[in-house]
């Protein structure tokens, strides 16, 4: 508990000096809808290779005798912990206090079927609850100023689905505006659900078609270059919009899969540099934009994974695990307590923060909602810096 | 067939109230020989569309003979590729490759794969035996394994043959075989599944996706499976699955709560003498014809099939069933159903099957290739705003194909009420053209036709 307050006292102390070089732009973001961007790690991303605590590394190694990350594998994050070496780059929004980590994260009685346990996420319900809204789908319309409330690149839109909040879900910026050029609106009358679901889809592309034509016209070009693998590309998409001012709050994005049963290392080193790469691109663009401060990235993920290796070079379904949150205005540092390696309940770690209270949290405070609430007796959790 | 004239006679002198009345006293028992509107509906469901082969052979059936017709239809299957029958190059011989032979090794591989997709769709769009086809695609998307982990095309054909030889056969040797299959035990990595060093992957999926259904077992049931599971692999030479002894934990193991089991044949039979196995079952199958679930009714079919595992006598009651027949258009075709259909209405098409492949790919189905596990998505779920609008471009592509020649349609659809069976549900009124009657003109047809797959029910069965 000490060694955390320490540790966000002195990323504290780093803020002040990037926070005054912010100074002249913060009255740019002053008017810029704040932009909160999910990140899914689908698949359920080895949080024990991600992150390490340095004060465990005996028992991680005797849990991971070929899976764990030797020396050379880990980048030194502070005194106690340490990142995969893919995650490099977050050094550097680590020091000027612009990223958090948040440890532990979970819910009790961690399922751990992927389907299962993203839809407890999606929808922020308890593991026994079935939920039919996702978690952003009401409150994001009293947010917006845009004929959208939100845009999904890629897969897997159920936390915006199900209630109140219009959703595109696209692959790639121009194709999609491109292939919309020729659908219609068309206004029909009807009981049968799936036809009205249908017509609905309709209306929506064709309110985005409008949206896209005024961003489109502002001929954005970006200044940073963007890996070039799907995810940079629509992190480079998202950027884009980003700058067109289109008053949108909320995108997300997906990576995967992260679902290593076998042979984990190379290919978990490669998620994680597209992951870093791609997150950090987007810091740089909108840094020079003027956006930064008024953008936050947060990952999350189905559940963790197993803590020990499994006999094929990766690792099984666990439950609790490390996230991030990066972005202009985040209160950086270690948020909850990593979870002990040697106190196993079936041969798992045991989550400590409720992913809801993050959710909540951020809903609270980043887009000034103070009313908003996902379940009772949630901790807030302080993930701002004051302005 | 005279019967029949009759009643079609009848039909087309009679005011259509009339007729309701009527269809509405013989329903039923479904003894009253179909409608046009009944064929489109059990063609749309059971089958991809209104196939023009398919309409003749059921207009002289009641509604319980034309789903027997269905279900006794034998899929008749053209040779397969030859690289797909090919003997598989084992490690050794793959170990010995020099760099060109490895790179045309993987060449060929890729080639392979798409040859398999092609044989494939051109079978399912060729054979009249829709419905067996329709079970084998909902076995595949149930036991699901994909080209791109498996890699082999050979191992996924194989699969592919014994799915379709139980679709509607036994399900309890379906689950079996499944178990045992060879690509099922590389895509869950049961190969690496070993008593020293044990991996879940198939143990969890076999309970949560392929018998039980989510939240019907505990994690230690899990374990267990999975145990029993330890030493199932593939031998390197002939490519068929076996037990490897010193890899197999041969302990007693509990599971659902007080059951031993040793064996892989152990966990299968423990795991259909659970009931919650035929009614996750029954549920899945039920899902796949009706929009809405029935529990009560399920939880009966469940019982009869608990006992006999007879897929296709189970078919024949959901099929049968008021619910069935009451749910029109409710459902959303899949990019499947949706290319297929298409290109069994308008033969004159020949759109190429790579070109196919393609477009369901961009519409969420890669065929051999599910996206994860859980297979295909189901329900609404097929469609976002960006699938839509790929789904809408097909659409015009048809109706343009339509307004250019008059000859990729089939007469038949231009002859009385016939037209109706193309699309689930009536058109708006704005669309509709005049009303149909035997004579009309031929570009007015055309219009119709057009009107039809460009209107947004046409992706409604």
């Amino acid at each position: 508990m000490q060694r955390r307050d320490f540790l966000n006292l002195s990323a504290s102390a780093a803020t002040v000096a990037i926070a005054s070089s912010f100074s002249s732009l913060s009255l740019a973001a002053a008017n810029k809808m704040p932009v909160l961007i999910l990140i899914e790690l689908n698949g359920g991303n080895d949080s024990h290779n991600t992150v390490i605590d340095l004060n465990q590394l005996g028992v991680y190694q005797q849990l991971r005798p070929q899976l764990g990350l030797a020396e050379d594998e880990r980048v030194r994050l502070d005194k106690n912990y340490a990142l995969h070496r893919s995650l490099a780059g977050f050094i550097a929004p680590w020091q000027s206090g612009e990223l958090a980590l948040v440890h532990g994260l979970g819910y009790p009685e961690a399922n751990k079927s992927h389907f299962r346990s993203i839809e407890i996420w999606d929808m922020a319900s308890a593991h026994d609850e079935y939920l039919s809204a996702g978690w952003l789908a009401n409150i994001l319309p009293k947010i917006s100023k845009s004929e959208i409330d939100a845009l999904i690149f890629g897969r897997n839109g159920s936390a915006f689905a199900g209630g109140s909040t219009s959703h595109v879900q696209l692959d790639n910026l121009q194709a999609y505006f491109n292939k919309v050029q020729g659908v219609k609106a068309s206004q029909q009358a009807t009981v049968n659900s799936a036809l009205k679901y249908l017509l609905g889809l309709n209306q929506t592309i064709v309110d985005s078609k409008t949206l896209l034509m005024r961003g489109l016209a502002k001929e954005i070009k970006l200044k940073t270059e963007f890996p070039s693998n799907v995810f940079g590309r629509q992190m480079a998409d998202i950027a884009k919009v980003i700058r067109m001012d289109l008053q949108i709050p909320a995108f997300k994005i997906a990576l995967g899969s992260f679902d290593t049963h076998k042979s984990q290392k190379g290919k978990h080193q490669q998620l994680l540099k597209q992951l870093a790469d791609g997150m950090l691109a987007l810091r740089a663009e909108l840094i020079i934009s003027g956006h930064w401060p008024s953008v936050m990235m947060m990952t999350y993920s189905e559940f963790g994974r197993r803590a020990a290796q499994n006999g094929s070079g990766g690792s099984d379904h666990g439950t609790a695990a490390s996230h991030f949150l990066l972005g202009g205005r985040v209160r950086g540092g270690h948020f909850g307590d990593y979870p002990s390696l040697s106190e196993l309940v079936d041969r798992d770690v045991m989550y400590n923060t409720d992913f809801r209270a993050v959710y909540q949290s951020v809903v609270r405070q980043w887009w000034g909602q103070p009313q908003f609430q996902l379940a009772t007796g949630l901790d807030e959790l302080k993930l701002l810096h004051s302005s | 067939m005279l019967l029949n004239r009759f009643i079609n006679l009848f039909r087309s002198t009679c005011g259509p109230l009339l007729l309701l009345t009527l269809s509405l006293g013989f329903m039923a028992g479904n003894s009253w020989a179909l409608s046009i509107q009944d064929s489109k509906h059990l063609l749309l469901r059971a089958g991809f569309g209104a196939k023009p082969s398919l309409l003749q052979q059921l207009e002289s059936l009641n509604r319980s003979q034309a789903i027997n017709h269905l279900l006794n239809a034998k899929s008749q299957f053209t040779k397969v590729p030859s690289c797909v029958s090919d003997q598989i190059p084992t490690r050794k011989q793959r170990k010995a490759y020099s760099s060109a032979e490895k790179k045309a090794a993987q060449q060929a591989n890729r080639q392979c794969r798409r040859l398999l997709k092609a044989w494939y769709l051109e079978q399912l769009i060729n054979s009249d035996a829709v419905l067996a086809n329709q079970m084998a695609l909902l076995w595949h998307n149930h036991f699901t394994s994909s080209l791109k982990k498996v890699k082999s095309p050979q191992l996924m054909y194989r699969q592919h043959l014994k799915i379709t030889e139980h679709a509607l056969g036994d399900f309890s040797r379906l689950l079996m075989t499944m178990v045992k299959d060879p690509a099922m035990l590389i895509y869950l990595d049961n190969v690496n599944n070993t008593k020293a060093k044990p991996n879940e992957n198939l143990g969890r999926e076999l309970l949560e996706l392929f018998s039980l259904g989510e939240g019907n077992y505990r994690e230690a049931d899990i374990v267990s499976a999975s145990k029993a599971l330890t030493g199932l692999g593939i031998d390197p030479l002939t490519f068929q699955s076996l037990v490897r002894k010193k890899r197999h934990d041969s302990s007693v193991k509990q599971i659902f709560g007080g059951i031993e089991i040793r064996s892989v044949d152990d966990l299968v039979a423990a795991i259909l003498a659970q009931r919650q196995t035929a009614n996750y079952i029954v549920k899945v199958i039920w899902l796949h014809f009706i929009s809405r679930e029935d529990p009560a009714k399920i939880t009966q079919l469940a019982k009869s099939f608990g006992r006999d595992w007879d897929i296709k006598a189970l078919l024949q009651k959901i099929l049968n069933s008021q619910q069935f027949w009451g749910d029109r258009g409710q459902m959303f075709k899949s990019p499947l159903e949706l290319v297929v259909g298409s290109a069994q209405l308008f033969q004159g098409l020949n759109i190429p099957a790579r070109r196919m492949l393609g477009l369901m790919k961009q519409m969420g189905q890669d065929l051999f290739n599910p996206p994860n596990v859980k297979g295909w998505p189901k329900g609404e779920n097929w469609l976002d705003e960006n699938k839509l609008v790929i789904r809408l471009s097909l659409s015009n592509q048809l109706a343009r194909a339509i307004n250019s020649n008059m000859a990729v349609m089939g007469a038949l659809y231009c002859k009385g009420n016939n037209i109706t069976a193309l699309s689930a549900l009536p058109l708006p009124l704005h669309s509709k053209s005049n009303s149909a009657n035997g004579n009309a003109m031929a570009s007015s047809c055309q219009q119709k036709l057009a009107n039809i797959v460009t209107a947004t029910s046409w992706q409604l069965k």
